[in-house]
């Protein structure tokens, strides 16, 4: 079997799983500032630690899967189709050497380093390593490869983004057992809702998988598409860092609680200014379905577009005026992870679904898209920093056995 | 070359220039390729073109005539104007300016 022949969708759900492991597009935008969350949240170290444990147990399964998946057999066999798949994801190469119990790696164009240079290397000196993503891969698939159970733990020794000049990781013995993830088996085909806008939100999303369906990643394992760096990745990572440092957080104070989750909207907002932002200005957008021109129902209709197709769920618009906005969806991503993984209920904590609605309306209102102003980090800071005229809330959660997950944002 | 390449609206420093040419769509597929860029049509509306071994784009559609060009994020940024300087010259004073047959 081949790698796409791994590839599956809840169509109906816009969900998408590679050997039954949930995958969706991020920029590289999104996956820095989330893991800075993550590290803000908790301390540099522990987040490192539970970035990295995180990556190892959500590739496990999918690397597992794939490897299986495709028929390698001999641990040679096993490692190229680690390998081949994370380049293929956009994550860049790695070349792991693997022993039984050990190993040690070297990465080339890694995602987050190569990102995190290109993004802040010229203003600040980092001087701790950014890819927990290729150390969790590294130590996942040295154990894929020989499928042993036995936990690994890989360690950055050098990373271009502290201007080492290459990133290595060395594999040993160590680390936490694989926690439980979701995985596609989990889920269940839903009846596909719909709201305002929905001919024009499914006639777009169709294009718009179709265009992506055919984009791949060249052969230093970089995926552009749109004018934008994406990853494919797995959702069980991104749940599993943002879940768990909260979880951290409330074991330290509660009170902290509302900071940490602020910030985890505020991811949302960062992804749809840059990528949803970036696909809107793209030549392709203006291929596949015409410049836009800026109308309220235009751009929020566009984005709830982009979102199915970057796999984020059959998200749909039930209210859409200048002051009010209700996004509704059978389907999301995150709430999965609350309902499966979680041991205690995280109702209403669709970060960031909550976060996106709000940049759906902060693009929508408060850009000029007839200037077509850079998506620069001050543009960014116009619109989504200083006081909010926006607030969000979630009334109803998939995580908490409500039929759909519903964001409502209003104007103050 | 004075506006006819400008840098364009995007989320990374000096990525995607916009390269106004004012050709029809067929000599523009035509000096492209006669500048050693292989295209490729997506969805009936979209040429995306690469030139190996480099991994800068250009991106056109004929429909509107935009072109934009996305310079390889591993160039140093003072080279990344000059990728688009270069596409400008190859479309607006190719080196064999005849036009193709039709």
């Amino acid at each position: 079997m081949k790698l796409d022949d791994l590839n599956s969708s809840l169509e109906s759900a816009c969900l998408d799983f590679l050997g039954g492991a949930p995958l969706v597009y991020h920029c590289h935008h999104f996956n820095l500032f989330l893991d800075q969350t993550v590290d803000d949240a908790v301390g540099s170290a522990r987040g490192w630690e539970l970035r990295r444990d995180m990556a190892h147990q959500a590739w496990l399964q999918l690397l597992s899967a794939v490897a299986d998946g495709v028929g390698a057999h001999t641990p040679a066999e096993r490692l190229t189709a680690c390998q081949q798949l994370y380049a293929a994801m956009g994550h860049g190469r790695m070349a792991v050497t693997a022993d039984r119990g050990r190993g040690a790696a070297e990465g080339e164009f890694l995602h987050y380093g190569f990102a995190w240079k290109q993004k802040y290397g010229a203003q600040v000196r980092r001087h701790r390593p950014v890819d927990a993503v290729a150390a969790g891969f590294a130590a996942a698939a040295t154990q894929v490869a020989h499928r042993t159970a036995e936990p690994l733990v890989a360690v950055e020794t050098g990373c271009i983004a502290k201007e080492d000049p290459r990133c290595t990781f060395e594999i040993a013995p160590g680390g936490p057992p694989p926690g439980r993830v979701v995985h596609e088996s989990d889920l269940r085909p839903v009846e596909p809702r719909t709201g305002l806008a929905e001919e024009r939100i499914s006639a777009i999303n169709a294009g718009l998988r179709n265009f992506l369906g055919g984009v791949a990643g060249d052969d230093r394992g970089l995926v552009e598409a749109f004018g934008v760096f994406v990853t494919r990745h797995m959702t069980n990572y991104y749940n599993g860092i943002s879940y768990g440092a909260v979880d951290v957080v409330r074991e330290r104070s509660e009170a902290l609680v509302p900071m940490v989750e602020g910030l985890l909207r505020e991811s949302g907002h960062v992804c749809v200014f840059n990528t949803f932002g970036g696909i809107l200005y793209s030549p392709e957008w203006d291929a596949l379905v015409g410049r836009i021109e800026g109308d309220l129902t235009e751009v929020v209709s566009s984005c709830c577009a982009i979102a199915r197709a970057l796999g984020f769920g059959a998200w749909t618009i039930e209210e859409l005026s200048p002051k009010r906005l209700v996004v509704t969806t059978s389907t999301e991503y995150e709430s999965p992870w609350c309902a499966t993984v979680r041991t205690e209920p995280c109702p209403g904590a669709s970060y960031f679904l909550q976060g996106a609605a709000v940049a759906f309306m902060r693009l929508a209102l408060d850009l000029d898209w007839k200037a077509r102003r850079p998506l620069t980090r001050e543009l960014y800071d116009d619109l989504f920093k200083g006081d909010s005229r926006w607030r969000v809330e979630q009334p109803d959660s998939l995580a908490a056995g409500s039929a759909v997950s519903r964001v409502v944002v209003e104007s103050r | 070359m004075g506006d006819a390449v400008t840098q364009e609206a995007g989320c990374v420093r000096a990525f995607l220039w916009n390269v106004d040419h004012g050709l029809p769509g067929a000599l523009v597929l035509a000096r492209l390729e006669a500048a050693g860029w292989q295209g490729k049509l997506f969805a009936g509306a979209l040429w995306i073109f690469a030139r190996e071994p480099a991994y800068d784009k250009v991106v056109f559609v004929p429909a509107t005539g935009r072109l934009q060009v996305r310079v390889d994020m591993a160039r140093p940024y003072e080279e990344r104007r000059g990728v688009a300087e270069d596409v400008h010259r190859a479309l607006c004073e190719p080196a064999d300016p005849a036009p193709p047959v039709a």
